[in-house]
């Protein structure tokens, strides 16, 4: 009897109930959160669904997929090398239409004002007493751009992938909840109606010859943000060549597939209870909303100003498109300049801003990490 | 290297800032500037 006693304890040690801690559940609740939003509100559920399921999975003790040689830690060797983020580069690359920016240069800036927040944020952490090589990591976040916020994490303050990534990426899911008030708030109905005149075509040339120049111009500038821009523009060259379809297909279908669910669960696995429940991370989301609300404004004022230069031709609406998260932003200033005036198509105007919000992104990483010395 | 105070993050904010704008306006000027060209070559080349 004392055998058999013996033999169900060591049975019960093995699993992982004995080892749960509230932690634990709670962020097993937290991904099913999660898991709720991307199924039942649709916010982003290509993110938000394997980030949930990471997160449980991260939580449930004993299982040996997250430790060194488990099958969860050899998906995370593709954060942790910085694979996946040019990965998903090149399949965003052969899945966008540059167009709208190459038609409308001029609103290029906007990705610039709306990147106030990364800065803000990055001054917020250095008060709050991160260091500055954490304060550059976080403040990034308000660049709303996951695979550039992984970047540049691994690069300057790895330790807190788990708080950056998630934050990263859970405010972009929300972005249509978060935008949408300070738009309304910094903008008057009379500018939330102005329609925008119809752009220029682009010949293919002109979009074949966009991602050549891009690639070498700002390889030569910026080399710490090849791998990330060099794999955008081979996936957009790809795409307009108009010879290898199959390629484009492939880099922006399937494999891109593959690497969502590998990053996102990857990330989730990220929020283990011992290391995400700090006072840190706390600070770390905080200041991730305040940059994604100031860079929101930023972008929206920015673009108010241009509105007055241009004598009232600009909707100061796809200014909050400037912070990058192609394509949710672009379709969030849309969503709010259609409530307004229903025949007022804003997408393809948007979409300028926000294409340089990831140019914009990229280059704010890249400069930072240069300022820093780091490569 | 940027000093890691908060002055420093306000220096490093500045810069970026400054730089970022800077090179956005540069690729806004090739593209508003040398991108038409590249219709027109092309719609020179079509009518030969």
């Amino acid at each position: 009897m004392e055998f058999l006693l013996k033999l169900f304890n060591d049975m019960i040690q093995t699993t992982g109930l004995v080892h749960l801690t509230w932690g634990n559940v709670f962020l097993i609740l937290v991904g099913i959160f999660l898991i709720y939003l991307a199924i039942v509100k649709k916010y982003e559920p290509f993110l938000l669904l394997p980030i949930g399921f990471g997160s449980i999975v991260a939580n449930i003790p004993a299982t040996d997929l997250l430790e060194p040689g488990g099958l969860i830690h050899f998906f995370y060797l593709g954060v942790e090398k910085v694979i996946y983020p040019p990965l998903i580069f090149l399949g965003v690359g052969a899945m966008t239409d540059f167009g709208p920016m190459i038609a409308n240069p001029s609103l290029m800036i906007l990705g610039a004002f709306a990147h106030i927040g990364i800065f803000i944020a990055l001054i917020g952490a250095k008060l709050l007493g991160f260091s500055i090589f954490e304060a550059g990591a976080i403040g990034i976040i308000g660049g709303a751009d996951g695979p550039m916020a992984i970047y540049v994490t691994q690069k300057l303050a790895p330790h807190l992938m788990a708080q950056i990534s998630v934050a990263a990426y859970s405010y972009m899911a929300l972005m249509p909840l978060i935008q949408p008030p300070i738009m309304r708030l910094l903008t008057t109905k009379e500018e939330r109606q102005i329609m925008m005149k119809q752009m220029r075509p682009v010949s293919k040339t002109e979009k074949i010859a966009f991602p050549i120049v891009i690639t070498v111009l700002i390889d030569l500038l910026l080399p710490p943000i090849a791998p990330l821009i060099t794999m955008l523009m081979l996936g957009n060259l790809l795409k307009e060549s108009g010879v290898v379809d199959r390629l484009a297909k492939t880099v922006s279908g399937e494999f891109m597939n593959v690497i969502t669910i590998l990053l996102g669960v990857s990330i989730g696995s990220t929020m283990k209870a011992d290391t995400f429940l700090t006072i840190k991370t706390l600070e770390i989301v905080t200041l991730g909303l305040i940059a994604f609300m100031t860079g929101t404004a930023g972008g929206v004022l920015g673009a108010k100003f241009l509105n007055k230069l241009s004598g009232g031709k600009i909707n100061p609406l796809v200014g909050s498109a400037g912070i990058a998260s192609v394509p949710i932003a672009a379709r969030v200033s849309h969503s709010v300049a259609i409530k307004e005036n229903p025949y007022n198509f804003l997408i393809m105007h948007a979409m300028g801003p926000n294409l340089a919000g990831v140019f914009g992104t990229a280059i704010a990483g890249g400069i930072m990490l240069v300022l820093l010395g780091v490569h | 290297m940027v000093p890691d105070t908060v002055l420093g993050a306000i220096y490093l904010s500045i810069i970026d800032m400054v730089l970022l704008s800077m090179l956005l306006l540069v690729i806004g000027a090739i593209l508003s500037k040398i991108f038409p060209l590249f219709s027109k070559i092309e719609k020179f080349i079509n009518k030969k």
